[in-house]
């Protein structure tokens, strides 16, 4: 194998792959990346055996063949390069040189028949996805996710497809983070599966290929495996099994109780009430009256904080308690200058919505006083 | 208190009076004599003797199997008048405490005079003979109401408590156990008077800290204060099986009791756990603990056995054979803002309302009233 390439187009395809690639693992062969030369460039290849991700970059391929390197090391030397051209020529026993301008190093390969199968894909698209959408989606619910590695089906996002419409929900069973947006094509089949469970680390990896907005995104399933693809670059994650709560049957329809407020004002004044909320539960109570929201946390060991909104609102006097983590999260992905709190009473869900946002929705349970 | 379990029983059932009574439970089973009536002593019977051996030194005996919420009724109207008498008692165990004197002469007079006004009152208010030793210290009182048993009275002069201890049996001296006793008496050492001729760095060289302790008890000085009752740090409750289990179903249905009864206690301290422990001891005698902390404290019967049953699957695998399971709760809060959860299918009222139903039916009937359905009554 034998190959010219601009350092900058390679240096991102093995960037790409770093996140999946397991420097210390059991097996060493998962610490490296795998290139194959082909006729007008090279495929970059990683797996960590649950999720696998594959790019194709432009290259002067003088000799096809493929080998495996160690993703860390190569990347390391890739970023302290100067912006030339790199020439990479096998040696014998899998040896590489590594060539750039006065620079040239050696790195002990491994064969490409000892790397590990890349998980099977599918091309055939169920639905597809602008770039835009897709961050956004992902970026708007990830955090709602559960950290509890054995509550399988909350550790990951729903995702389901319906009339052209791509719907992401995560929650871990405390609060809740809904998003739907459209979908560029949708392949609507109605014996077709309509929902799948994303794992987590598989989106963290979504969220780094989509560069530009306007790019698109296919996502298909084949057997066991989900696959995001865009152009020539694929990831593809294991299934993950479980069964994801009935979140529509949580959505509050009757919170008739609407306080609408600014964003930012209530991102810091809750902020800074939250500094001396209890450690554990992050409890701040909220009391709404006429065209005031005061923000309270007291009796805790850290301290008491007291902050005073000024909002519009006519309704009946209400007093409820929610962990100041839950509204911050959901506040920090809001991109409107107000949102609405919807509530019922201290004992139901409070439903943040956006005026301008109909399609996207946070619920975060009360803490019982 | 004099043989409290049994003085109980006594006034509960005058027909007991002047007879070897022993409470315990079934002398067939495996249990140990928790109390014996000076009747029964006389035969070599103790506590924690085994049930089985009390019953050959006294075939005659009767056995009774004890009720500790009468013990516990008693045992509070004890202290009701206790603490009529200063405000500053320690209780050291359902029938043993300390009072502060200091500054109570005036209205109880000296502390023999009070001391003999409480034993009076216990015995007109409750009925039963207590016997009080007075001294300087905590050690010299509990070694001086000792000694003082049955229904007497001792009173130390200040001074005279080395002279006091010198003649008495070194295991007479609250801290030395059979073990440490038996090393002593490899020593050479019989009376406390033995010990207390031993060097400072003799003893403390053989037994390091303890040998400091020994030093300065077998001189009749302590400085140990007395306490108020403490908040209790954790609950637990364990059983020993009447014969080694092998099946894993009995011993998780004898887990869910105990869980019930311990989340019950739990309940009545107002308080949540967030630590749970699980404690098996096998037919072989080697015993395994296993904790785990929940996310959020809880006081429900259902979270602690759920969390108990899961460190038992995990230890109770393949041949093995249980002789004894318990559970502890500890990390004890008072209950935080409690988060409630989104897919919950019954809201968090419903499950405190039928906790509360479930106490109140106990407070009225007995714990036994009413329980889970897999909680077996098996093993106790």
């Amino acid at each position: 194998m034998e190959i010219r390439i601009d350092k900058n187009v390679f240096y991102a395809g093995v960037q790409k792959v770093q996140g999946i690639v397991e420097p210390k693992g059991a097996m060493p062969i998962l610490a490296h990346l795998l290139i194959t030369a082909e006729k007008d460039g090279i495929n970059i290849k990683a797996t960590d055996l649950e999720m696998g991700i594959q790019g194709f970059y432009p290259a002067n391929v003088i000799k096809e063949g493929s080998v495996s390197l160690n993703a860390r090391k190569l990347f390391d030397i890739l970023r302290e390069l100067p912006d030339q051209e790199i020439h990479l020529v096998q040696e014998e026993n899998h040896w590489m040189t590594l060539k750039s301008g006065r620079s040239k190093f050696r790195l002990p390969g491994l064969s490409a028949d000892e790397f590990p199968k890349f998980p099977e894909y599918s091309e055939d698209a169920l639905m597809q996805f602008s770039g835009l959408h897709l961050k956004e989606m992902i970026r708007k619910t990830q955090f709602a996710t559960s950290p509890d590695e054995t509550r399988q089906a909350l550790n990951a996002l729903l995702l389901e497809k319906n009339n052209g419409v791509a719907t992401i929900v995560g929650t871990d069973g405390h609060r809740l983070s809904l998003i739907h947006r459209p979908l560029l094509k949708s392949q609507d089949d109605a014996s077709d599966p309509t929902s799948f469970l994303l794992p987590k680390k598989t989106l963290m990896e979504i969220l780094k290929l989509v560069e530009e907005d306007d790019a698109e995104f296919s996502f298909s399933e084949k057997g066991n495996h989900l696959a995001f693809i865009h152009g020539r670059e694929v990831v593809v994650s294991r299934k993950i099994e479980g069964k994801f709560p009935n979140y529509k049957q949580v959505v509050p329809q009757d919170n008739k109780l609407q306080v609408v407020i600014n964003k930012e004002e209530l991102l810091h004044a809750l902020k800074r009430v939250a500094i001396l909320a209890d450690e554990k539960s992050k409890m701040v109570r909220f009391e709404i009256s006429e065209d005031s929201l005061v923000l309270v946390s007291d009796a805790t060991d850290q301290g008491a904080a007291r902050e005073e909104l000024t909002i519009a609102y006519q309704g009946e006097e209400i007093s409820i308690g929610l962990n100041a983590r839950y509204v911050l999260d959901i506040l920090s992905v809001v991109d409107s200058e107000e949102v609405t709190l919807n509530l019922k009473d201290q004992n139901h869900s409070c439903l943040i919505t956006v005026e301008k946002d109909k399609d996207y929705l946070g619920i975060v349970m009360p803490m019982r006083l | 208190m004099d043989a409290f379990f049994v003085s109980v029983e006594e006034t509960l059932d005058p027909a007991l009076k002047g007879k070897p009574v022993i409470v315990g439970g079934d002398p067939d089973g495996r249990g140990v004599v928790a109390a014996a009536s000076y009747e029964a002593r006389k035969y070599g019977i103790h506590s924690a003797m085994p049930l089985a051996r009390a019953r050959r030194l006294c075939p005659k005996a009767i056995f009774l199997r004890g009720s500790h919420r009468r013990y516990s009724e008693f045992s509070e109207r004890v202290f009701a008048v206790l603490d009529r008498y200063s405000p500053l008692v320690e209780p050291v165990s359902v029938d043993e405490a300390y009072l502060d004197h200091t500054g109570c002469e005036l209205p109880h007079g000296p502390a023999p005079e009070a001391a003999r006004r409480i034993r009076d009152a216990i015995k007109s208010a409750v009925g039963l003979n207590a016997s009080i030793g007075i001294g300087s210290n905590k050690l010299i009182a509990k070694v001086a109401s000792t000694c003082s048993k049955p229904n007497g009275m001792l009173w130390i002069l200040p001074g005279r408590e080395r002279a006091f201890l010198a003649p008495l049996s070194v295991d007479r001296i609250p801290g030395v156990g059979p073990k440490g006793g038996a090393e002593l008496k490899r020593m050479g050492v019989k009376t406390v008077g033995d010990l207390a001729r031993l060097p400072r760095e003799l003893l403390e060289e053989a037994f390091g800290k303890w040998g400091t302790a020994l030093y300065w008890k077998s001189r009749g000085v302590s400085d140990s204060e007395i306490l108020p009752p403490g908040e209790a740090k954790s609950i637990s409750h364990e059983t020993t099986f009447a014969e080694d289990l092998a099946d894993p179903r009995l011993v998780e249905s004898a887990l869910g009791y105990l869980c019930e009864k311990a989340a019950s206690r739990l309940r009545e301290t107002g308080k949540v756990a967030r630590c749970v422990t699980l404690k098996l001891r096998f037919s072989d005698f080697k015993t395994v603990t296993r904790s785990h902390t929940l996310p959020e404290g809880t006081a429900d019967d259902y979270d602690i056995y759920q969390t108990a049953v899961r460190l038992l699957r995990k230890l109770f695998v393949g041949r093995m054979r249980v002789r004894l399971v318990g559970v502890a709760l500890s990390h004890l809060t008072p209950p935080g803002p409690e988060q409630s959860d989104l897919f919950a299918t019954t809201p968090r009222e419903n499950w405190d309302c039928l906790y509360r139903g479930i106490d109140s039916l106990r407070d009225k009937y007995g714990f036994r009233a009413i329980l889970r359905a897999r909680s077996s009554l098996r093993g106790r």
